[in-house]
């Protein structure tokens, strides 16, 4: 057999079919020059994969489905703002499950339902009025943040975070919303 | 089939019926390969890439009913990707320097698996594969970088099976020759053109 030499980059990122696969690793067996090519080969990949991947790019999906909603919208007429009134329900709900009743916690240093405890963490938000409710779902869903109450006579809601979790973090990833949220606040905590 | 693909069939296929959240799951799931793909070939420029990959991303949304099974999904948006890059490149006239492949000298080679092991020597080989003509760039990064089997790499780069073999044969070539030249210190990282392939 003379030497594989083509194939050799194909067994070694395992895309080689099974048959041919067999056929080299019989070859390798006996052939000291393929079998140099071959580690040379695995390394360099094993070098190019050394090299990290970029971080998924959490703007570009918000400009992506930005994009695709105003396609949508061409097609189909939709009333702006319609997820507030859906939004707007959900918080009754969440408010109402803490038992507090609130229009002025935007003024107030702390704001904490009843049942929270203390280390949870707050960020005031305001969506940008385009964003859809699918978007703003799945952006919570992403901080791990619940909606505890909101909209405020400015627009603001309030987000609570998890315990344990980075509020400025979470911060830092609603803010980079881009089409989604305008601006994000970390409340401050005592 | 793997799992991958067969989600991804699936993904592709909700896409198609309107569903904004398997886009932003397929969004997830490439972006980071195309982007890597697309920025490594604009010479590092992250925000010319992001525009790239956000019309390919574009393109998934209105074409994902075209889509026909006949390819691996993620290389067909790979595909689209490598063809808005050219035509991006097409738009800004910058130079494509794929037809003039240069033939590899026989060389003395020394321990090359060794010299790429090190830190020193990832720069070194960072600093050859910038160096290796656009094809040839391609073509290695798209099967070591993205394990893709030779028929999806001609698929991705439009062009036939046996370029992309050729290619590759001398993308090794190239780096090798590379990569011996700067251990032996015969040229160094500094110099902007160093150890390119020199025109004969
Ligand atoms: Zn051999």
């Amino acid at each position: 057999m003379k030497h594989p030499d083509d194939d050799l980059p194909a067994f070694v990122n395992g895309t080689l079919p099974a048959s041919d696969r067999e056929a080299i690793q019989a070859h390798l067996a006996g052939c000291e020059q393929c079998r140099e090519e071959v580690h040379w080969l695995a390394t360099l990949r094993e070098q190019m994969q050394n090299d990290p991947l970029p971080a998924v790019n959490e703007m570009g999906m918000a400009r992506l489905m930005k994009a695709v909603r105003d396609e949508e919208k061409q097609t189909a007429t939709s009333a702006p703002g319609w997820w507030r009134g859906a939004l707007a329900a959900a918080v009754l709900v969440v408010v109402a499950q803490f038992g507090v009743i609130t229009s002025q916690w935007q003024q107030e240093t702390v704001y904490r339902p009843l049942g929270e405890t203390v280390e949870d963490a707050r960020i005031q938000v305001r969506f940008v009025e385009t964003a859809s409710e699918a978007q703003i779902r799945e952006l919570l869903d992403r901080v791990e943040g619940q909606i505890v109450a909101g909209p405020s006579a400015l627009g603001l809601y309030l987000i609570a975070v998890p315990e344990g979790a980075s509020v400025e973090q979470a911060a830092t990833t609603l803010r980079s919303a881009e089409g989604i949220v305008e601006q994000a606040m970390v409340e401050s905590a005592e | 089939m793997t799992d991958s693909v067969a989600e991804e069939q699936a993904l592709l296929q909700a896409v198609a019926d309107g569903d904004q959240r398997a886009l932003q799951t397929l969004y997830r799931r490439w972006q980071p390969r195309l982007q890597y793909y697309v920025q490594s070939r604009l010479g590092g420029d992250a925000a010319a890439a992001q525009d790239v990959v956000h019309e390919v991303m574009l393109d998934v949304w209105r074409q994902a009913g075209r889509f026909e099974g006949r390819s691996k999904p993620l290389t067909w948006a790979m595909s689209m990707a490598h063809n808005k890059l050219v035509d991006y490149l097409r738009k800004w006239s910058r130079e494509d320097s794929h037809d003039n492949v240069p033939e590899p000298e026989d060389h003395e080679e020394g321990d090359t698996a060794a010299a790429i092991q090190g830190s020193q020597e990832a720069a070194y080989l960072h600093h050859c594969i910038r160096q290796l003509p656009d094809g040839q760039r391609d073509a290695i990064q798209l099967a070591f970088f993205d394990d893709m089997a030779y028929p999806d790499i001609a698929e991705v780069i439009d062009c036939p099976l046996g370029t992309v073999k050729t290619r590759i044969f001398h993308a090794r070539a190239q780096l090798k020759r590379c990569l011996s030249a700067l251990m032996k210190g015969l040229c160094s990282l500094d110099e902007p053109d160093g150890c390119s392939p020199r025109p004969s």
